[in-house]
């Protein structure tokens, strides 16, 4: 539950999982403890969104899922970036560059 | 790729669930041991974990359907619900079933003879660019007549506008295959024929210029089906001699065997050639055509205006006044009357679907009311409304859909049925068939019928009130009662109206049926034959053979019976003084008579005296006059020993007698002019006998053919009908229209009655426990039972008055093909009323009587 933390759109949910899974390959759990670090806290993921979005990534070929074994040895499905996944992650980086760019022009001639 | 993995995806979906659960319950597992290690003991840290995790139930369902096509699994779900639906009340579906089969079946079978018949392009290459050419003589007065071969050549030749211009007659051939004779229906034709139609030859070849020059008498192509029946598909049967009408043939090709049009022609013969010693002035042959692609109508039309003046300069004697049009030949081949009629037998049978369709969703919109508790539920835990509507209207499809299925089967059946009868002499029943369209209209019919029956069920779920749902003893809301109300009515309007169109069209047909024909028909036998060169001596000597036969009263030759196919007309001026100029003409139908006829037929003789054999070719010409004829020519003065012309020409007969008027073509007319001529003078090619009886008719044909194979074995008889069958015959359209009409009204009767049985004993079933605390607090039985009656008689009042309405209006529509009849018939509207009064009163009858005699406590406890 977001309390003062910002709410998250989906497509951006999605530029941050894949940002998430950009150097090594994590299970669900993993991935939303990484993406509330990378943020400084600011950012909780909604587990009702996660899994979801994860799902779709992968129905969409950009990640894949490997049953593999945790840091403390339990059983977990790992996620990883697909080579479409990569190109993916650098066309939707660049996408976002672009809007914020923009939402702040517009902001600073507001 | 993803809408591809989603789809797989639906197949997997255990494996995917199961996986699925796996995950979230690690990642549950995780979060817990991670609040332990900030402090949190065992159970809280679970339940920590938990609460941040949120509902894992629906997560998994949102999980579930953002990688699955949810629609599509809800669909096969909803699809498993609605069989075991239809397996828990088997009375039920079977009944629903098997209505929505009959009437998609028989709307689909209506659909694919429309569609073969009127919507389908005639079998021919470029058949918009095909006419009929017909002459016409607007100066007297006609407007339609057969084309004078020498005209036809001469158009041939100086004409631009066509691709082809073909020739051909139909005559009777008389073949000798094996023992008997035979009678083979027989095309002679000009060389344009085959590349008209697209004929095509597949073994052989056509006549080529040297065999169509000479004309007939010389070679023949034979039909497919010849080649296979008698022939045995033999490719050796080139050059062999074939006995047409006494004259040998060589067989020089085999037509292809798709004939198209044409289909059921056995014999193709080259038309007499130009050299042929013809008389222009003799119009007996017809003339199709296909114009040039870059020519059109307006075009040729003149073009053919032009030659026909440039002829009529030419030849004054015989083609002063003579003109040529032409219309498409659909309009010929499939004429209007027939179109109309077809489209009011689909109209008709689409309405008893619309009834079948209302019925049902009437019955379903009781069944759903009575899962109100049920939807109530669902929607008080969640689940969405749009869910619920998707799920009835699933069931009610699984349902429809069965039912379409085995009503599509039935109509495969009934088409493959059809094409075997002979249809009446329906144009292109040869070609009634399934294809695309009408598969395409079956499925859409099915999924039409299913939507629409579907809809009221659907939305009376969908606004489902739960708070009234949830409560005890929950009862139908006053809006779904209107909606049952309101199908019902409909129902009730659209049976009027079918009701009352059947009987418009019995009525017609039974007036048309008891019209005064001017003739008796019943105990005559009418038989045909060709006696070609061997003509008069053997059909007098064939007459007599037959007048010494034993309960033969009379006999008589003419060259066409009435109510026969063959027509004959001829326009008639009068000589000397008489009601209409010499210069003027009535068009006339005509026949030639031997001297029994009038008695054999019981046409009255009113004036003077019929032919006898004394009336030949040395004797004066005489002719008799039926009474219109001598009215239009001379009013009430006596006719007999004026003189008539038909034809124009120089040949003069003298008036002999009158007689009765005779209805010989359409019996919905009155009756035409009429004149005849002795058959002692003139022998037509092909004759008719008539012979009456003092029984039964068709008892006497086979003494007809064995007293003519007696004089000629090799002369076939055919036609072999009563006069009773050839009149039949002519009224068969409409009697099949009536009928068809009248069975698809009682089905709609019958379901409508159920219907409305079903609708009253509900709505007493329902009100049951209303019913039983009136009666218990003292209300008499009469008092309970009135707002009952009230609402069936308001219903059955709106439905039927809508009907009357709409039967006004579809009489109306029809007014120009009822004959006898007004559209507005009271007769018909009487007995479409009362009868649909009457069955509702008999329909809400039983159920009221049971409301009556109920035990209030019995009905205290109804639950």
């Amino acid at each position: 539950m977001a309390n003062n933390k910002a709410d998250l759109l989906q497509g951006t949910l999605d530029l941050l999982i894949l940002k998430s899974l950009q150097n090594e390959p994590m299970h669900g759990f993993g991935i939303s403890l990484r993406i509330q670090q990378m943020s400084k806290e600011m950012l909780t993921v909604e587990q009702g969104s996660l899994y979801p979005a994860l799902y779709r990534l992968e129905d969409q070929g950009w990640i894949k899922s490997e049953w593999g074994v945790s840091e403390n040895n339990r059983k977990a499905k790992f996620y990883s970036l697909t080579t479409s996944g990569r190109k993916q992650l650098a066309t939707e980086e660049q996408s976002w560059a672009k809007l914020s760019t923009a939402i702040n022009l517009v902001l600073g001639n507001a | 790729m993803i809408l591809l993995r989603q789809f797989l995806n639906l197949f997997r979906r255990r494996k995917l669930d199961a996986e699925m659960a796996e995950e979230m319950r690690l990642h549950l597992e995780m979060q817990a041991e991670r609040n332990r290690a900030a402090g949190m003991n065992t159970d809280e840290a679970r339940y920590a974990a938990l609460r941040q995790f949120g509902n894992v139930a629906s997560m998994q369902e949102r999980a579930r359907d953002a990688r699955t096509w949810r629609w599509l699994a809800d669909a096969v779900t909803d699809a498993r619900l609605g069989l075991r639906l239809l397996v828990k009340e088997p009375l039920f579906s079977l009944l629903g079933i098997v209505a929505i089969a009959g009437s998609i079946g028989a709307t689909t079978t209506l659909f694919s003879v429309v569609n073969s018949i009127v919507m389908r392009p005639l079998p021919m290459p470029e058949p918009e660019r095909v006419v009929q050419v017909w002459e016409k003589n607007p100066g007297r007065g006609i407007t339609q007549f057969s084309v004078s071969f020498m005209n036809f050549l001469d158009w041939h030749r100086r004409s631009t506008s066509w691709a082809q211009l073909a020739a051909a007659e139909f005559p009777a051939s008389n073949v000798i295959l094996g023992n008997e004779p035979e009678r083979l229906r027989t095309v002679a034709h000009t060389r344009d024929w085959f590349p008209l139609f697209g004929l095509r030859v597949q073994v052989g070849r056509a006549p080529d210029e040297a065999e169509f020059q000479k004309g007939v008498g010389g070679v023949v192509v034979i039909s497919d089906r010849l080649w296979r029946t008698r022939f045995a598909a033999d490719r050796s049967v080139m050059g062999r001699a074939l006995v047409v009408n006494g004259a040998p043939h060589t067989i020089v090709g085999v037509a292809g065997p798709d004939l198209g049009v044409l289909d059921g022609m056995d014999l193709f013969v080259p038309l007499r050639g130009g050299g042929r010693n013809a008389d222009r002035g003799a119009h007996d042959v017809d003339v199709y055509g296909r114009l040039r692609p870059d020519v059109d109508r307006g075009t040729a039309e003149a073009e053919l205006a032009a030659l026909a003046a440039q002829l009529a300069r030419e030849f004054p004697e015989s083609n002063d006044g003579w003109s040529a049009r032409f219309e498409p030949i659909f309009d010929t081949l499939v004429p209007p009357e027939i179109r109309r009629g077809l489209w009011l037998l689909l109209g008709a049978v689409a309405v008893l679907l619309l009834v079948a369709c209302t019925n049902l969703a009437g019955l379903l919109l009781a069944r759903a009311s009575a899962r109100t508790r049920e939807f109530a539920v669902r929607v008080a835990l969640g689940g969405g409304r749009g869910r619920l509507v998707r799920q009835m209207m699933a069931e009610t499809m699984v349902m429809v859909a069965l039912g379409g299925a085995l009503g599509g089967w039935l109509a495969a059946s009934s088409v493959q049925l059809l094409r075997g009868l002979d249809l009446l002499g329906l144009p292109r029943a040869n070609e009634i068939s399934l294809d695309g369209r009408v598969l395409a209209f079956a499925v859409l019919a099915t999924v039409a019928t299913g939507v629409a029956a579907a809809l009221a069920p659907a939305f009376a779920a969908a606004r489902v009130n739960v708070q009234h749902g949830l409560k005890d003893g929950a009862a139908a809301g006053t809006s779904r009662q209107r909606g049952r109300q309101l199908l019902m009515a409909g129902q009730l309007a659209l049976a009027v109206v079918l009701l009352a169109t059947a009987a418009l069209l019995f009525r017609s047909f039974s007036r048309l049926q008891s019209t005064e024909l001017g003739f008796q028909a019943n105990r005559v036998l009418t038989a045909r034959l060709a006696p070609g060169d061997r003509g008069r001596a053997l059909v007098e000597q064939w007459i007599e053979r037959v007048r010494a036969l034993p309960s033969v009263e009379a006999v008589a030759v003419t060259n066409s019976a009435p109510m026969a196919p063959q027509n004959t007309s001829n326009s008639v001026f009068p000589v000397g003084a008489a009601r209409i100029p010499t210069t003027e003409s009535v068009q006339c139908e005509w026949r030639v008579v031997s001297e029994d006829f009038f008695h054999a037929m019981r046409i009255p003789l009113l004036k003077g005296r019929s032919f006898t054999r004394a009336d030949n070719e040395q004797a004066p010409r005489v002719a008799i006059v039926n009474q219109t004829l001598a009215r239009q020519l001379w009013g009430d003065e006596d006719p007999i020993g004026r003189q008539i012309n038909p034809g124009g020409g120089k040949t003069y007969s003298t008036v002999i007698g009158v007689v009765g008027d005779v209805r010989s073509r359409n019996p919905g007319q009155p009756p035409a002019p009429q004149f005849y001529l002795s058959a002692h003078r003139w022998v037509w090619n092909t004759m008719t006998l008539v012979v009456r009886s003092d029984r039964a008719a068709n008892d006497l044909a086979p003494a007809l053919r064995t007293e003519l194979r007696a004089l000629d074995p090799t002369m076939p008889l055919f036609d072999v009908r009563t006069l009773d069958e050839s009149v039949g015959l002519t009224l068969a359209p409409r009697r099949v229209s009536a009928q068809l009409l009248i069975v698809f009204a009682v089905l709609a009767v019958v379901l409508t009655m159920t219907g409305l049985f079903a609708m009253v004993a509900h709505a007493v079933a329902q009100r049951m426990r209303e019913v039983g605390i009136r009666l218990a607090l003292g209300a008499s039985p009469r008092d309970v039972a009135l707002p009952l009656l009230r609402d069936t008689l308001r219903v059955t009042g709106a439905g039927v008055g809508f009907g009357l309405v709409g039967a006004v209006l579809v009489g109306q529509m029809l007014r120009g093909t009822l004959e006898g009849v007004s559209s507005l018939d009271p007769f018909s509207l009487l007995v479409a009323v009362g009868t649909l009064f009457l069955v509702a009163l008999a329909a809400g009858y039983w159920p009221m009587r049971r409301a009556l005699r109920v035990d209030p406590l019995v009905a205290l406890r109804a639950e």
